[in-house]
């Protein structure tokens, strides 16, 4: 009862805390009250840190089963291992509404740190708290995760089998956060707006947090794809399944914006346009959180909708008409301090860049709202599933792809004939590339166009970490040493290469498992062998095992090379006989063997549905540096970009300073 | 060390990957007529899951009709087509939307586009002239 009370306590004050802090924000940034806005700041602050009170309060309860709070019993029992029960904090609807409210305010909070009293910090605090205020609503009064049964239960009812994985702890947390986070640039777009100001200072101030948002969106989304590869048992990792659509679609929206932004800080164009693309950023962010919860799309996370759907509808359609009409008030402060010199330069591949992650934004989008919208013209809902995605996204990747191998060798303003010169490598390695594949025997023209467009890709990332490399050499002392200076240095610079050969890599192996996976379904009884691609997979026995409302069977295999795997599947009746799979996998740098026990059909032998997926390796692998690059952009500190921000004379009152 | 070593070196060893990749993973085995029906169709009952990788009750019974009627001198296109009869096109893991909803992304993008050619054409100021030119 003590950790219940002492979480509504908080998230009660938590609520009063936010909204005074967003009440005082508009306040303070419209009358220009200094001393105001400061205590407003503190005020959110002191949110976020009753926030973080009701959040431990309700890991303490899932760590030491207070059954007692309805959703400690919901979602973890006795038997739930002690990682999994600190993760049962976000596993289901309160909680993960929670989590999301956590990041909002601490990163909200900590966004709000390095600045003093100013009009834009001010309206920030205004927006940022108007969100908080919004979430600490709907946590409070319609989904609290503190509501007591009216007894306490001997034990819970245990967590949702699928989530029963190690990769529970670690993929929602980082793709909520990667949500919830960019609520801070859109606050600071809006405050900016509300601020009138049209410079870029809302970029700078919000510039690294956009990034992490950024990194950890792809955290988010990868963590997902290897959690379904491992856990889902279907011998993929992207089903575009409406959630997973809605996840994308912020995702796609910040890198065009991560990109666009730069247009703006080092030339003043696309002042409008970063501004709509921040709000849609986050306004895809609340729509993806609206269509998990409500179930207004049928998707296979089912499992977390309830009744808060209309309240995040109501939230999206208030931020939708108060972002527009910011918007249109304030565009002609928004024109562009200079136009494009021409479409052959960096700004134009940035524009066109932007452009065609715009494109296949919507084309998810439309794919994903495709039921609502036959059902209210035709009244019949026409669902898509992946052919469609695949068909119409395909281009939409291979142009980018292609504009990832060319941009960055684009130099600013205006391209000479010179710079068709630096395309020598680029296109020799794509000339390489498309030579090996037809001298390969290959006709597959996807495969023809894919190949030398990832190869001129990596070409382009490499060499300008080569660039780098021969001027360090140049440099004073030994050439590694300079040359990691140079890179720590300019880690902007270097991080976005690093997250561009990333995007390769990982898309080398997005066409490697699409273009040559090899399916096989298999019975075997004990002790009989069948070769599958390079590999004698042989099952060596059966075993069967019950334990607490749960049937375990497993399927013993070995390969020739003498090494053994494990491919189970549980049943799980208190959970109405859903079952999980545990995929037996063995990877390696080129390819992995996966093997799924199917349902038995007969006594005395298994099903096996077995996979050689080449290639998935390197999506990990490329996420990862992908990430690293993000991470390196984003970390204090470094060499500043030329940025031109126009910073506003000091003056004693507020006049739209961020300082 | 010459400039064109390092790029000429990477070059030269991604297209040597890229043929042996190619070379060892060539176009996948046909499937067997079982699996070529199964990957054919979508699970009646999950969403975007196709026949052949879904396990649900329903999916194993399908997998098992489907067996019964290939054994039974039935062609893989019959019986795709009896499902398409029974379940509507949506039993179909090739269903594409036609018409309008296949294109508004196309048209989206080319808008777009065309947006951005506008844009880049622009007519931009003239700079100005030096006194006395």
């Amino acid at each position: 009862m003590l950790l219940a009370d002492v979480g509504s306590g908080a998230l009660l004050a938590a609520l009063a805390l936010s909204a005074f802090a967003a009440l005082l924000g508009f306040l303070s940034g419209a009358r220009g009250l200094v001393l105001q806005a400061l205590v407003a700041r503190r005020a959110l602050w002191a949110a976020a840190g009753a926030v973080v009170v009701g959040a431990a309060a309700l890991e303490a309860a899932f760590l030491t089963h207070d059954f007692v709070i309805a959703y400690v019993a919901e979602h973890s029992d006795l038997a739930t291992p002690a990682p999994l029960l600190a993760a049962g904090f976000y596993s289901g609807q309160e909680g993960s509404l929670l989590y999301w409210t956590l990041v909002l305010a601490v990163i909200g909070g900590l966004s709000l740190a390095g600045t003093s009293g100013g009009r834009l910090p001010a309206y920030a605090i205004g927006v940022l708290g108007s969100i908080l205020t919004f979430f600490l609503l709907v946590l409070n009064f319609v989904a609290g995760p503190f509501a007591l049964l009216g007894f306490v239960p001997a034990d819970g009812a245990g967590l949702n089998p699928l989530l029963r994985d190690g990769g529970m702890l670690i993929h929602p947390p980082f793709l909520l956060a990667g949500f919830a986070s960019f609520a801070v640039p859109f606050s600071f777009a809006m405050a900016a707006l509300l601020a009138g100001r049209a410079d870029a200072a809302w970029i700078t101030l919000t510039r690294r947090l956009a990034l992490l948002a950024w990194g950890l969106q792809s955290a988010g989304l990868t963590l997902g794809m290897w959690w379904a590869y491992h856990v889902l048992g279907w011998g993929g990792y992207w089903g575009w399944d409406p959630v997973e659509n809605v996840a994308l679609l912020p995702w796609l929206v910040t890198t065009a914006y991560v990109h666009s932004s730069q247009i703006q800080e080092r030339r003043g164009m696309l002042k409008g346009w970063n501004q709509g693309l921040v709000v849609a950023a986050f306004l895809l962010a609340v729509f993806g959180t609206f269509v998990v919860r409500s179930g207004v799309i049928q998707s296979v996370h089912s499992f977390a909708i309830s009744p808060i759907g209309p309240w995040f509808l109501a939230f999206l359609a208030v931020a939708v008409l108060a972002s527009g009409l910011l918007l249109a008030v304030r565009a002609p402060l928004l024109r562009g301090d200079r136009s494009l010199e021409s479409s052959v330069s960096r700004e134009g591949a940035f524009l066109l860049q932007n452009l065609l992650f715009v494109a296949l934004a919507f084309a998810v989008f439309w794919g994903t709202v495709l039921p609502l919208v036959s059902q209210f013209i035709q009244g019949r809902a026409a669902a898509v599933g992946p052919p469609f995605y695949e068909r119409v996204t395909a281009p939409f990747f291979l142009a980018l792809l292609a504009l990832l191998a060319v941009g960055p060798l684009l130099p600013w303003r205006r391209a000479g004939t010179a710079w068709l010169r630096t395309l020598k490598w680029p296109l020799t390695a794509a000339a390489a590339a498309l030579a090996a594949l037809l001298g390969a025997g290959l006709q597959n023209p996807a495969v023809l166009l894919a190949g030398p467009v990832l190869a001129a890709g990596a070409t382009t990332s490499i060499l300008e970490y080569a660039k780098g490399v021969r001027f360090a050499t140049r440099l004073p002392g030994s050439w590694p040493v300079a040359a990691a200076r140079l890179a720590i240095r300019n880690r902007r610079r270097y991080g976005a290469y690093l997250a561009h050969l990333g995007i390769v890599v990982a898309a080398c192996g997005f066409a490697g498992s699409h273009f040559w996976q090899q399916e096989r379904q298999l019975t075997l009884r004990p002790n009989q062998s069948v070769a599958v691609g390079r590999y004698q997979l042989t099952l060596e026995s059966i075993g069967s095992a019950s334990a607490a409302g749960t049937t375990t069977t497993t399927a013993f295999l070995s390969l020739g090379d003498g090494e053994s795997l494990t491919a189970g599947r549980t049943v799980y009746d208190s959970f109405g006989g859903q079952s999980t799979t545990r995929v037996a996998i063995r990877s390696s740098a080129f390819e992995d063997l996966y093997i799924v026990l199917q349902p038995s059909t007969g006594a005395g032998s298994v099903n096996l549905t077995v996979f050689v997926n080449p290639l998935v390796g390197w999506i990990w692998t490329g996420a990862a540096l992908l990430i690293l690059g993000a991470l390196s952009g984003s970390w204090p500190g470094g060499r500043r970009s030329p940025e031109r921000v126009a910073a506003p004379a000091r003056r004693p009152a507020l006049a739209g300073s961020a300082e | 060390m010459k400039a064109w070593l390092a790029p000429a070196l990477f070059v030269l060893a991604a297209g040597l990957a890229g043929a042996a990749f190619a070379r060892a993973y060539g176009p996948p085995p046909p499937a067997t007529p079982q699996l070529a029906v199964e990957q054919r169709l979508m699970c009646p009952q999950c969403l975007q899951t196709r026949l052949d990788v879904c396990d649900t009750p329903v999916c194993t019974d399908l997998k098992a009709d489907i067996a019964r009627r290939l054994a039974a001198g039935e062609s893989q296109d019959s019986i795709v087509g009896s499902y398409r009869v029974a379940y509507g096109s949506t039993i179909l893991s090739s269903d594409q939307p036609g018409g309008l909803a296949g294109w508004i992304p196309w048209t989206v993008a080319a808008a777009g586009l065309f947006a951005l050619g506008l844009l880049a054409l622009r007519r931009r100021p003239a700079p100005p002239r030096m006194a006395g030119a």
